[in-house]
């Protein structure tokens, strides 16, 4: 649908404004605040951009947009790639958007890996160490048992994914599951 | 009552800082979560029931940073909100897996598959007007990035259906 009275720029800034409500609000279920996802956001669809091209677009403050920057490349999701015109530094997704859905797929067995090799360990330090008995230990032990269940189903759902032919049949699972529900 | 913060005994405590650690820095590396947002979801999986008191203790975050994490995991469906008797203090409480499972991710497959039907709108409005907005500064980066996100949302939703799957499955064993 179209805004009457909306030149193309201004169209466009208007779908590009959605397209930051929808960043941000998938970035929520990451725990990410606001701010973080919105300039998140700007990174996504300009692939490079400048503190002050983030101030223009955000308005918000100096201090605001080079703390989440640093918080971002802290994190590892971004990097500060030089400087334009020898002025200004320019920031860029660590991973480009286009293969950051493949480099997901691909870190998932990595991800799945650390993490039994992380419980074993806290396992086997419980009881070589005769920590079992300490107090907390039951805590410890509960959160291991929690872990397996969600890294064991979470390797398969996406073992199981990748083994499926038709990523469609799967889709259609879902919608027709939340729609039930 | 609340798990006494005292209640661990030192080499305990220690791996309990070595989990949130560890759960903290995973959870950037692999998904980009929220540092913040992970060690106190690490502090409910392995304490279960806190306070805010006891998060701000153990954490050391300010008040208003768990306020808003507290907040977020209530909408997630990931804790619940109890009054602790004779005060008007709130016990939060993790609900258990895979019960957890089920309640966070059927509204966040609800919250993509609505993304999704909002960004197919988006394409086709681009699409309508390509040939207007095609001169326009940023219309090539909109469109890339509307178009990637539509091509995520399947495989994103496609994993959460799987994990819920795999959660019962292990709810009936």
């Amino acid at each position: 649908m179209r805004v009457a009275n909306l030149n193309p720029e201004e169209e466009l800034k208007a779908i590009e404004k959605r397209l930051v409500e929808i960043i941000v609000d998938l970035g929520f279920l990451k725990g990410r605040s606001r701010k973080t996802s919105e300039i998140l956001a700007h990174l996504y669809i300009y692939n490079k951009v400048t503190q002050r091209m983030l101030r223009e677009i955000t308005g918000y403050s100096t201090g605001t947009v080079s703390s989440t920057l640093r918080e971002l490349q802290r994190l590892g999701l971004i990097c500060r790639s030089g400087d334009l015109h020898g002025r200004e530094y320019v920031y860029e997704l660590a991973v480009p958007v286009s293969q950051q859905l493949s480099r997901y797929s691909g870190m998932m067995d990595q991800y799945f890996r650390v993490w039994n090799e992380f419980l074993e360990r806290l396992e086997n330090e419980l009881r070589k160490k005769q920590l079992s008995k300490k107090k907390g230990a039951d805590n410890i032990f509960r959160f291991i048992e929690k872990m397996r269940v969600v890294i064991q189903a979470s390797a398969r759902a996406v073992h199981g994914l990748q083994s499926t032919a038709s990523e469609t049949q799967q889709e259609k699972g879902v919608r027709r599951r939340v729609q039930r529900s | 009552m609340s798990v006494s913060l005292k209640g661990f005994d030192p080499e305990i405590r220690q791996m309990e800082k070595d989990i949130v650690a560890f759960f903290k820095e995973k959870g950037a590396e692999f998904g980009g979560k929220d540092p913040i947002f992970m060690t106190i979801l690490a502090y409910f999986y392995i304490r279960e029931k806190l306070t805010q008191q006891d998060l701000r203790d153990l954490t050391g975050f300010s008040a208003g940073t768990v306020f808003k994490v507290i907040r977020q995991l209530l909408q997630f469906n990931l804790i619940t909100k109890a009054t602790i008797p004779g005060t008007h203090k709130h016990l939060y409480t993790m609900e258990q897996l895979p019960v957890a499972f089920s309640q966070f991710y059927l509204p966040a497959s609800r919250a993509l598959l609505k993304s999704e039907d909002q960004l197919k709108q988006m394409k086709r409005e681009l699409m309508a007007h390509a040939q207007e907005m095609e001169g326009v500064e940023g219309f090539n980066d909109v469109l890339a990035a509307v178009s990637l996100l539509l091509r995520s949302v399947p495989l994103a939703l496609a994993i959460f259906e799987e994990i819920i799957n795999e959660a019962e499955k292990h709810t009936k064993k």
